[in-house]
């Protein structure tokens, strides 16, 4: 059978040019355009709800837009050096700053702390293990029937200074196999909840948002590197310094603080 | 390329979660086939609809539901968790139920297809002759319908391949348990500065992927071939 469509050059224009025809169609505005006059916030992910609130506000106060992107600082390392168009990056460790910093993406004068967080052991609401100091853990027994959630160490900070705490309390032997490692730290949260993963590592204030989860343990600061939050202002332009001012001020602190945040 | 043993474990991995979901689904598919061609019953319609639901349903849709379903504080899930202190969700055979869920309508349809298309006249021939219903199924039948089963099969096991969304949903990404291929382009792809890994694997991928489809169209013209 020979081709149908051989010998219609116009039915094949017509499709072609019809197919142009809906992709140029904008979506409202414009994609493009919503994004360059809304201020646009890559967030690490623990910091979801906070900076939320926090935009919310300051889109109320400053009538500017406010898109979000919340994941693990690692992967919004990633965007951002991939092209992302951000106005504002808060890491939830150092490295990723760095990372930033030596591909030459960002400079020094621009990033300023955000605040700094802690870390705890979490179970299931309803978990038969009650909350207990670290040291008083028996990690083989607890682990026996569980996993253990955290971030992935790769590129999610939780995920890095869990890794930390437990080099320093000298459980890696015991958790072989039995680590979930989750895409961020609200994933890790999650696992949790549901009970698919016995035990948790995530930051206090995740802790606090759920009710589905209990803290067993607080984790003392001194076994891993200070929960830091980095803000990096990318593109030092007008909406940015007005956000950057929004957040120093005293309410938007008390908030922070009121969440679990430390300073 | 040189491999890391985490991306040979990837990749191997995914090849035995792909060889798992076709060993599963291909019995139950050939039998749910042959009834979807041969018989009409009631709630036929509704349950062709729920087979080929997870066709056209988001694939993560897909998942969340199977977590709804099969997860230990699932419908199901709890009370497999509380009787039998098994954990469905988040393993190895997790990443199973999930391949077979979203390839099953695959094969399904090629094989009933496949099975419309036999001359029926041949099957009551072969009744008449005294063949048992088994004998005429397995003899006549079966070989009869072998391009829609080979090439359903082809489908699914290129479809499990492929899986991402219910897989990452329903069994996550735990190295060497559940991260296949594709989860682990995914995470890999979330660390800056891997980006020759990623390649790899992706590079992997598209072989793979390049194999099944000449495989597949090498079969397909020696069957016409062989139907003369």
């Amino acid at each position: 059978m020979t081709d149908p469509i051989k010998g219609k050059p116009h039915f094949v224009l017509l499709l072609i040019f019809s197919g142009l025809g809906l992709l140029a169609c904008k979506n409202g505005e414009g994609t493009n355009e919503k994004q360059q006059n809304s201020l646009n916030i890559f967030a690490a992910s623990s910091l979801t709800d906070i900076v939320s609130e926090i935009g919310d506000a300051f889109e109320k106060n400053s009538g500017t837009a406010v898109n979000y992107n919340f994941a693990s600082s690692g992967t919004l390392a990633r965007q951002i050096e991939q092209g992302a168009e951000a106005d504002i990056f808060i890491s939830a460790n150092r490295t990723w700053v760095d990372y930033l910093l030596s591909e030459k993406i960002i400079e020094e004068s621009r990033i300023s702390e955000f605040a700094r967080n802690e870390l705890v052991l979490i179970v299931p609401q309803n978990s038969e293990h009650l909350g207990t100091d670290i040291e008083k853990i028996d990690i083989s027994a607890l682990i026996a029937k569980n996993r253990m959630a955290i971030g992935d160490p790769e590129h999610v900070p939780a995920g890095m200074y869990s890794l930390q705490v437990l080099k320093s309390l000298g459980w890696m032997d015991d958790l072989e196999g039995k680590l979930l490692k989750t895409k961020d730290v609200r994933t890790a949260l999650m696992l949790v909840e549901l009970d698919e993963a016995g035990i948790g590592l995530v930051y206090k204030t995740d802790a606090l948002k759920s009710e589905k989860v209990r803290i067993l343990s607080v984790v003392p600061s001194d076994l891993h590197e200070p929960v830091e939050y980095f803000m990096i202002d990318l593109t030092g332009n007008d909406k940015s310094n007005r956000f950057l001012e929004f957040i120093r001020a005293p309410e938007v602190q008390l908030k922070l603080k009121s969440n679990g945040f430390k300073f | 390329m040189n491999f890391s043993p985490a991306e040979l474990e990837a990749i191997w991995l995914s090849v035995k979660v792909a060889l798992a979901c076709v060993v599963i689904s291909l019995p139950l598919a050939i039998w749910v086939g042959y009834k979807m061609a041969r018989y009409d019953f009631k709630g036929k319609a509704i349950i062709e609809s729920i087979i080929h639901l997870p066709l056209v349903m988001p694939p993560v849709a897909t998942g969340y539901l199977l977590l709804v379903i099969f997860g230990t504080k699932g419908i199901f899930g709890s009370w497999l968790y509380e009787t039998f202190g098994l954990r469905l969700a988040f393993s190895f055979y997790a990443a199973i139920i999930a391949s077979v869920v979203v390839s099953f309508p695959l094969i399904v349809r090629a094989i009933r297809t496949s099975m419309e298309m036999i001359d029926t006249g041949l099957e009551d021939a072969s009744r008449t002759l005294g063949a048992s219903r088994w004998r005429t199924f397995i003899k006549i039948t079966v070989p009869l319908a072998m391009p829609g089963i080979i090439s359903g099969t082809i489908l699914a096991f290129a479809r499990s391949l492929g899986e991402f969304g219910a897989t990452i949903t329903f069994a996550g990404n735990i190295a060497g348990e559940t991260q296949t291929l594709p989860l682990a382009i995914y995470a890999k792809m979330q660390v800056p500065g891997q980006e020759m890994a990623t390649m790899r694997l992706v590079v992997v991928a598209v072989v793979i992927s390049f194999i099944a489809m000449v495989l597949s169209e090498w079969y397909i013209k020696k069957m016409k071939h062989d139907r003369g």
